[in-house]
């Protein structure tokens, strides 16, 4: 069964503030060092000096990355114990009385969605909120977003309409199949061309 | 408050509020007195009322609620001041020495040597330095304090042209308007933006902000403290190819040229530019070798902001913090008011920009008061006022009087860091703190210790907005009221900042007085009448509020109102609260003062007196600035760890300036002048023009056993000279040199 | 687990030059090395008292695969390890058990390039990692062999062999070191010694070169192979093509 609501997001709004990010922190009680969202910095660019002024071909933009329950879920199809596994409705879950802590789905995700879990001792992820889904309400990160950069729609509509995000610096959608359909920001093709680089790896690399 | 076994309720409360410069709605879990979450506003999301979505600041509230540092306990000095050991002591004793303190200075020095200094660690209208304030006053006064920290020269320089602070549309109309030029202003980062495909936006600003990632559809790096002289060479630009909107200047301003002189035969705008006086035509090359913005993009720029119409230029904050902050605020005004996007939709008039039509949100409901002791200091000027109070005059900014009497002999801090963080040339501020002879008695208020409370001689344990009732309003767009309710019980001993004033007016015999026998939510309840006396007639009363759990009553804008409408229709029947009834290019106020040089009539770009052009520059070769960091309110939420895990404290360089000096992205970089040093790790990144550094203000002052600063606290690098008219801060006029550092260990 | 492997292998295809002494200290040094291997990748589970739910996904899960195989090259190594220490069978049967005891440690090694070889994973989904993964796996195992060896001839004396074991467990250690950020000087350091290093053992021996002469070549290559690896491990992924 796939997923009917995916993430919409619109890498020409975001502004990169990592609301997002520590919503979804205050939602899942996280400490530090756990992020199930988190909000990549791509810049590049470069200057020139010609004679009194400075002449620049400076960009960046933000990339919002939490688990994007993929259609074809890697983390799934490796797990040794099959504790991960994708639900009914699409949304990808681990059990967390199956895990090993192995760490494999982190290794095989692209997305960097699976977490260890220090404290338990298994992965943890994005749950796409399955809680609020059922009251009805959004995801915490899409209600939080203050640029309105975030939004959780309808799969179908947002296929016809935006496709799967393709953009640097994440891999091939066609890989996973990542319910992440993304408006590109306009000098996303200059990162594609590998003008570009990740301006703030430390800030979202697991740790 | 509530039952032990009670079960979660979910309460829609305002966004404690900091001087963040927004104001968000929260719905709080609360369970067995303890907050566990914290969601945002669910209303519906329109353009007339958006949503108050609260940032990651907000968001990650409950790990300052909960902060393991938070402060529990009354405390006094032990050890030499500044040295940070203390020793607990009982509420009674601390109000008993506060109140006993107040007298003895009263007795001693006069009501001069009181002084609450600038703070905004809680603008809740029952809490923060507000409610220390009516305390002073009913006690008799204090010193004075006027103007602001983060826009003095704004505060004095708009009303020079248009006469009032009341200069923008309210923000709706942003959608109306085709070319939006954001000047040194970052939305993204401070507070509500916009985002259109209807409207071309340029952002000028020497850093490539998080505004100009996502909002803006070109970016003009500009030298900081220069951009007066881009938009000199923009109207020369104007000028010279005749789109100057002839007609509006006209009608409605003075001083353009000399058909309109106020002073006849004086410097008009028009002769400044073309350079008739002075023999300098600021031409865009004259420009560009100040601004390094090539001369083409100047004269662009020009062009489209003047024939793209109805444009914006609004102008940000940072950039009159700086030397001679007042002239940048009139030039922009300048620029608005000869394209003639003064007064129509989709324009902006520039300058403080306070929402039309009635400027907006109301600053202090809760009475203060009257001061009866009548002079006030710029406060700014506070530590001139410790030093050298009883010589201050006019000269120094003194008003209400012809001088101070007395030197500021007892600081009462609550809910500010200004003493030692936030103020400028910090460890000037911290010389001065630690002669006990100066300043006899320090008392702080707050949540936490922070710096300034190290250097307290009593601590006052506060507690956080969450734990008393308070209320506010939508800040500078104040179009809602927001409601505070009190969520669990104070921690520790703590008390509300009401109720310690309260008990310290007790102490000294006006406690009836102040509390006209309510208390936080009884305030609560009289505020609100406020707000419906005065903006919001439909308002309903607390015990409503309270029961429809909204949080937030908002008044939706569906025609948004534009500043200076009636003027622009009839500038004979709807003069301007000016001199001459106009928009005042050239001021005959300032042309008054006989300070060309500093405080010209016409605004004009001076070099400042720390810049990459003095001979300064040789020792002290980087501009560094400032910014305000989504990490925290000014220095509130430092110690937030969410946050500092989200937005490291960095120095950020350009590689240019990083490969000069042999650093590498996360070095440990160490930034100094003569007044100081800090050590922090740098982020290189193109996203900053070379020959500029930034660090991002507000970091807590964290000096090692040297006194050098670990945590990248900028004002240990800033100056504490005042901008020339407003006696405005000028703190982000700053030369630096930075280098790699090596530890020691 | 992939020295003990080609130990194995080697031991087969060496089979005429070699003695019953030789493959009971194979055997024995193959089961220690796969037990050993088992409970080492134990230690790197969170929750190892689960370890046995690592089987459960062998319908698409390759690192279940290799798990299975190890479990099984494991048990056979220990069979035949017991049946040349105490004789227990004929030598043909012996060397038959031998056979699949190789079988399940090649098996091994393929499941363990596919489990690597991720499609998500670009730095690795490559044709150097089974280039790399096969050659380690060939080198250090005729490395063993050939310590193994020296151990049965009195040509080469006892300290020689010894040498060799220090030498090889430095050449993991370095390898190791490798995985880390280490500096610049401390790679090109730890990259010469895992060169020459092993080396010396071979140099130092006085016993016939033609079965050295294949170990050398391929220690070169996996060598190189192996840094060039390390290097990858830790570079970053999305940044790889």
């Amino acid at each position: 069964m796939m997923l009917k609501k995916g993430f919409r997001f619109d890498a020409r709004s975001c502004s990169g503030c990592k609301t997002c990010q520590v919503a979804c922190k205050d939602k899942q009680g996280h400490g530090m060092t756990t992020r199930f969202r988190r909000v990549y910095e791509i810049s590049g660019g470069a200057w020139v000096q010609q004679g009194a002024s400075w002449h620049q071909n400076v960009f960046a933009y933000h990339l919002s990355m939490s688990c994007n329950h993929c259609d074809k879920p890697i983390c799934v199809e490796v797990c040794p114990s099959r504790a991960m596994r994708q639900n009914e409705d699409g949304i990808v879950t681990v059990d967390e009385n199956r895990c090993l802590g192995c760490g494999y789905c982190a290794f095989a995700c692209p997305y960097g969605a699976p977490l260890l879990d220090l404290s338990s001792g298994v992965m943890t992820k994005c749950d796409l909120c399955a809680d609020l889904l059922r009251e009805g309400k959004s995801p915490t990160c899409v209600a939080a977003c203050p640029m309105r950069a975030l939004e959780l729609e309808d799969v179908e509509d947002l296929r016809q309409t935006l496709g799967r995000g393709a953009v640097f610096p994440f891999l091939q959608p066609t890989l996973t199949e990542p319910n992440w359909y993304v408006a590109l920001h306009p000098d996303s093709d200059r990162a594609a061309d590998g003008q570009a680089r990740i301006a703030n790896r430390e800030e979202v690399e697991p740790k | 408050m509530t039952d032990s076994k009670s079960p979660a309720r979910r309460i829609r409360v305002g966004c404690p509020a900091h001087n963040c410069g927004g104001r968000c709605l929260l719905i709080a879990h609360v369970e067995n007195d303890r907050i566990t979450r914290l969601e945002t506003d669910d209303r519906p999301d329109v353009v007339e009322a958006p949503q108050l979505r609260a940032c990651a600041r907000g968001r990650s509230y409950l790990r300052r609620q909960y902060h393991p540092d938070r402060l529990t306990h009354p405390l006094r000095r032990v050890g030499l001041r500044g040295e940070g050991r203390f020793e607990r002591i009982s509420w009674d004793e601390a109000l008993d020495f506060a109140a006993n303190e107040l007298r003895r200075v009263r007795d001693t020095y006069g009501h001069g040597a009181l002084l609450i200094p600038y703070g905004t660690g809680s603008y809740n209208q029952t809490g923060g330095s507000g409610v220390a304030r009516r305390l002073l006053n009913l006690f008799g006064g204090c010193l004075g304090i006027y103007n602001s920290y983060s826009w003095g020269a704004t505060n004095i320089a708009t009303p020079t042209v248009f006469g009032t602070l009341t200069t923008g549309n309210q923000r709706q109309d942003w959608l109306n308007s085709k070319y939006i030029l954001m000047w040194g202003w970052n939305p993204a980062e401070m507070r509500d933006g916009t985002n259109s495909d209807f409207f071309v936006v340029v952002c000028i600003d020497p850093r490539h902000t998080p505004s100009v990632a996502s909002l803006a559809d070109e970016w003009v790096p500009i030298r900081p403290g220069t951009d007066v002289a881009m938009m000199s060479a923009m109207a020369y630009v104007m000028i010279e190819e005749g789109l100057v909107d002839r007609a509006f200047v006209r009608a409605a301003c003075v001083g353009f040229d000399e058909s309109q002189m106020p002073v006849p035969g004086a410097e008009s705008y028009e002769d400044y530019i073309l350079g008739r006086r002075d023999g300098v035509r600021k031409t865009p090359q004259w420009a560009e070798a100040i601004t390094a913005v090539p001369s083409e993009t100047i004269a662009r720029i020009g062009r489209e902001y003047a024939t793209t119409k109805p444009g914006v230029l609004y102008q940000g904050y940072g950039m009159q913090r700086r030397a001679y902050g007042e002239q940048v605020v009139r030039a922009g005004c300048v620029l608005a008011a000869i394209t003639g996007n003064v007064g129509i939709p989709g324009g902006w008039a520039s300058g403080l920009a306070e929402q039309a039509p009635d400027g907006g949100g109301l600053w202090n409901v809760l009475p203060q008061g009257e001061n009866p002791f009548k002079a006030q200091i710029p406060c700014f000027l506070w530590t001139e006022a410790v030093l050298r109070g009883h010589s201050m005059t006019a000269a120094d900014g003194v008003i209400g009087a012809e001088g101070l009497t007395s030197d500021v002999k007892l600081i009462y801090c609550v809910a500010s860091n200004m003493i030692v963080n936030q103020h400028a040339d910090l460890n000037r501020s911290v010389a001065i703190l630690k002669d006990e002879k100066l300043v006899e008695t320090i008392i702080v208020q707050d949540n936490f210790l922070t710096p300034s409370g190290r250097f307290a001689d009593l601590v006052l344990p506060a507690c956080t907005q969450f734990e008393t009732f308070g209320v506010g309003d939508g800040w500078k767009y104040g179009d809602e009221v927001i409601l505070m309710p009190q969520l669990v019980p104070p921690l520790g001993e703590t008390k509300s900042d009401y109720r310690i004033c309260a008990e310290i007016a007790q102490r000294l015999g006006i406690g009836e007085l102040y509390t006209e026998g309510r208390d936080e939510r009884g305030w609560v309840e009289h505020l609100l009448g406020v707000y419906r006396e005065r903006r919001f007639p439909d308002l309903p009363s607390l015990d409503e509020l309270l029961e429809s759990n909204v949080g937030v009553w908002a008044r939706a804008v569906t025609r948004p109102a534009v500043a200076f409408a009636d003027f622009r229709a009839d500038p004979q029947a709807h003069p301007l609260d000016t001199p001459s009834g106009k928009i005042e290019i050239f001021s005959k106020q300032l042309y008054d003062m006989e300070r060309p040089d500093e405080i010209p009539a016409v605004p004009k770009h001076i070099t400042e007196w720390e810049s990459p052009f003095g001979k300064e520059a040789q020792r002290f070769p980087l501009q560094v600035i400032g910014h305000h960091t989504l990490h925290r309110v000014h220095s509130t939420h430092d110690n937030n760890d969410w946050l500092g895990e989200a937005f490291p404290q960095r120095v950020t360089m350009s590689p240019v300036d990083a490969a000069a000096r042999g650093i590498c992205d996360g070095d440990l970089v160490k930034v100094w002048n003569d007044r100081g040093a800090t050590i922090l790790p740098c982020r290189l990144t193109p996203r900053i023009m070379p020959g500029v550094i930034d660090i991002p203000q507000g970091a807590w002052w964290s000096p090692d056993k040297q006194g050098v600063d670990r945590r990248g606290s900028v004002n240990v690098l800033t100056s504490h000279r005042h901008t020339p008219l407003a006696f405005g801060s000028a703190q982000h006029t700053i030369m630096a040199q930075a280098a790699r550092y090596e530890d020691e260990r | 687990m992939g020295t003990s492997v080609v130990s194995n292998i080697l031991a087969l295809v060496s089979v005429p030059w070699l003695e019953h002494a030789f493959f009971r200290k194979a055997s024995a040094t193959t089961a220690l090395l796969a037990c050993l291997g088992l409970a080492v990748s134990l230690l790197h589970l969170r929750r190892p008292l689960r370890a046995a739910r690592a089987l459960s996904n062998l319908a698409s899960s390759w690192l279940s695969r290799e798990i299975f195989c190890c479990l099984a090259f494991a048990l056979c190594s220990l069979a035949s390890a017991g049946s040349w220490h105490w004789g227990i069978g004929s030598n043909a049967a012996r060397l038959a058990l031998d056979s699949l005891c190789a079988f399940w440690g090649l098996s091994l090694l393929v499941c363990m390039v596919w489990a690597y070889r991720l499609r998500t994973v670009p730095c690795w989904n490559t044709w150097r990692t089974p280039a790399a993964f096969c050659l380690t796996a060939a080198v250090l195992g005729s490395m063993m062999t050939r310590i193994l060896a020296s151990l049965e001839t009195s040509a080469a004396p006892l300290w020689t062999s010894l040498a060799s074991a220090l030498l090889v467990a430095l050449l993991l250690v370095f390898a190791t070191a490798l995985h880390g950020r280490a500096t610049a000087a401390w790679r090109a350091a730890a990259a010469l010694f895992t060169l020459v290093g092993p080396l010396l053992p071979l140099l130092t021996s006085s016993s016939s070169c033609a079965t050295c002469a294949p170990a050398f070549l391929g220690l070169c290559l996996a060598a190189v192979a192996e840094l060039r690896d390390r290097e990858k491990f830790y570079a970053i992924r999305d940044e790889n093509p």
